[in-house]
């Protein structure tokens, strides 16, 4: 099948995951609801789900978009099929960055309010700039620590993991001396949720992103030369002490605009890649289009079954993603291995 | 045309090449040969560009290396590393193609057809679509120097292009050069470790050791049961050559009939 079927068969289980998602939730909705979105005068229903389900499709789509994006990116200029967004610090920097904005805004405002939730005291519309805040300090800490006469994939690899311990350690810490009924929305924030999120939370991640994609596009002759060794890829032409940097940055700064959105969404910026290859071969602008599609199509078809699986309840969807993700992964694996094509 | 002029060059502070000056032409074979160690490799790279020269200058068309862009070294000088690394999943049409990354721009793509040229000169055109990762080593070598020629340059550095093939495929490969070298005009450098393929295929031979050239001349000028006893510490006879062109070693064990080591017999 070329290529291009496969785009578009994507794109329509992609519609159909996300007029799903905006028809069924907490709030019991009809098809007729979904039509009634385009009238002059929209009923309470209709007000409801556009008010409450577009933006979280919309994050959603955003969030699986970056990090499949950003872990395709990350795993080719690392040279390391296990690289994801979480490698390098940018999820540790982020849970840190909003952790310990939880605290301190608890500490200096009193205490008294014992019954409180974090939430009275930090507004969700917060969140994912100081998120976005963390992840991009944490991964130049990486970038710089690792820097000594450029980059090299080993010295990324090694900080990105010491970061990430130092930060995880750190994040616990603070969850841990919030007192109870504050950790949970720190605890809901870690394990990668959609919920409650709205427009205001997608916006400031949009910039960021787009100019990421922007660079990556502009960079993509070079990322798939990047997939032979450097010598090789150098000889073919590539100026490595430029692209690997550039290409580092942007696929960091989409992680850290899905991170600021959606906290730390896992499996989806490890497992997309490896799907994308397997479903459109080793063409690296046809695994580009594909790990978009595929990666927005997880995390939307993840939040939606999260929210359907005990209504009014919600499992967060980093944990769907990762509950589904793995197990796929290690077919896929296994099935590729049989194969003896990895 | 590639000139080295004295360089020296090192890792770390540890030099591996010193004082050491070449000038290779395009349209001809030339042979690096010399022990493990002894800075083949890294002279190799140091002519592709590839690698900081401490002392000295590389030159690329009477110009300074290091003022040459990446791609722009890449249109003159292809260059195929001892083990390079394959992308993973690819066909050989694909490995190939990337050949093309100096001569194309952003929006313009690679031609396929030239794409099956390349692969037709290395005889590999009927495996454009096979799995790289299926090729056998013979095939695998004449898929990466497919992908050298695609790259349309007129130096091409091969690092031991021979050394993981059985002997059938190690003619091959060096039949193929020569042809290259001879329809196409393009200047090979390669590192070679069988002395007597050096002898029999190239036009000139530079032998190092410790950094230093120590020899440097055609096969017949070069070759010696001295020179080989100096770069390898063996003993060598030379079978006398009629054309004195390439003279061809033997090790002297066994036109003797005498080891230069102990062996193990066993009564039978």
């Amino acid at each position: 099948m070329p290529a291009r079927y496969k785009f578009l068969l994507l794109f329509f289980l992609l519609a159909a995951a996300c007029l799903l998602s905006l028809r069924y939730g907490a709030v019991a909705a009809q098809w007729s609801d979904l039509a009634d979105l385009f009238s002059k005068e929209p009923g309470p229903v209709a007000r409801a789900i556009l008010q409450f389900r577009l933006p979280r499709v919309l994050c959603a789509i955003v969030v699986g978009l970056y990090l499949a994006l950003a872990g395709l990116v990350f795993q080719i200029v690392l040279r390391n099929p296990l690289a994801d967004p979480t490698i390098f610090g940018v999820s540790g920097g982020a849970s840190f960055a909003v952790v310990l904005a939880m605290n301190l805004v608890i500490f200096f405002s009193g205490s008294g309010l014992a019954s409180g939730v974090a939430t009275d005291f930090l507004p969700m519309g917060m969140v994912p700039p100081i998120a976005l805040l963390g992840a991009l300090c944490a991964t130049a800490a990486v970038m710089a620590l690792a820097w000594q006469d450029g980059l090299s994939t080993m010295r990324l690899v090694l900080f990105g993991a010491v970061v990430a311990v130092i930060l995880n350690g750190f994040v616990m810490a603070l969850v841990l001396s919030l007192s109870e009924a504050r950790t949970e929305l720190a605890i809901l924030w870690l394990a990668g949720s959609l919920y409650a999120r709205d427009m205001a939370n997608l916006l400031p991640a949009l910039p960021w992103g787009i100019v990421g994609i922007f660079v990556i596009l502009l960079f993509a002759r070079s990322l798939s030369a990047l997939q032979f060794d450097a010598t090789t890829a150098q000889a073919l032409g590539v100026r490595t002490r430029l692209s690997v940097p550039v290409l580092i940055v942007a696929a960091a700064m989409l992680a850290s605009s899905a991170v600021s959105v959606a906290g730390p969404v896992g499996f989806v910026g490890l497992l997309v890649p490896h799907v994308a290859r397997l479903v459109f071969g080793a063409n690296l602008q046809d695994r580009l289009v594909g790990c978009a599609l595929i990666g927005a199509l997880l995390v939307v078809s993840g939040d939606l079954l999260g929210r359907v699986a005990a209504p009014p309840l919600e499992v967060p969807v980093g944990i769907v993603t990762s509950l589904i993700g793995a197990p796929v992964f290690a077919v896929l694996m296994r099935q590729e291995f049989r194969k003896g094509t990895a | 045309m590639i000139e080295a002029s004295s360089i020296s060059v090192g890792y770390g502070t540890h030099d591996v090449l010193t004082d050491v000056s070449m000038t290779i032409p395009s349209a001809s074979i030339t042979a690096l040969i010399g022990p493990n160690g002894c800075g083949k490799s890294t002279l190799l790279k140091s002519l592709a560009g590839l690698h900081r020269v401490r002392e000295g200058e590389v030159r690329l068309k009477e110009k300074s290396i290091g003022r040459w862009s990446r791609k722009s070294i890449a249109r003159e000088i292809a260059f195929l590393a001892q083990s390079p690394e394959a992308p993973e999943g690819v066909t050989v049409g694909q490995l190939v193609e990337h050949g093309g990354f100096a001569r194309s721009g952003l929006f313009h793509g690679v031609d396929r057809t030239s794409v099956l040229d390349a692969l037709e000169m290395t005889g590999m055109k009927d495996h454009a679509d096979r799995p790289f990762r299926a090729l056998s080593g013979g095939e695998r070598q004449r898929a990466w120097i497919a992908l050298t020629l695609f790259q349309e340059a007129e130096m091409l550095l091969l690092d031991e292009p021979t050394s993981y093939l059985d002997m059938g495929h190690q003619i091959e490969i060096l039949d193929l050069l020569m042809k290259l070298k001879e329809n196409q005009g393009i200047g090979i450098v390669m590192v070679l470790h069988d002395i007597n393929q050096a002898s029999q295929y190239a036009d000139r031979i530079i032998a190092l050791k410790d950094g230093t050239v120590q020899a440097d001349g055609t096969p017949g000028e070069v070759i010696s049961a001295e020179l080989v006893q100096r770069l390898y510490g063996a003993q060598v006879s030379i079978l006398p050559d009629p054309t004195g062109l390439r003279p061809f070693c033997v090790p002297r064990g066994r036109v003797s009939g005498q080891s230069t080591r102990p062996v193990a017999t066993s009564a039978v």
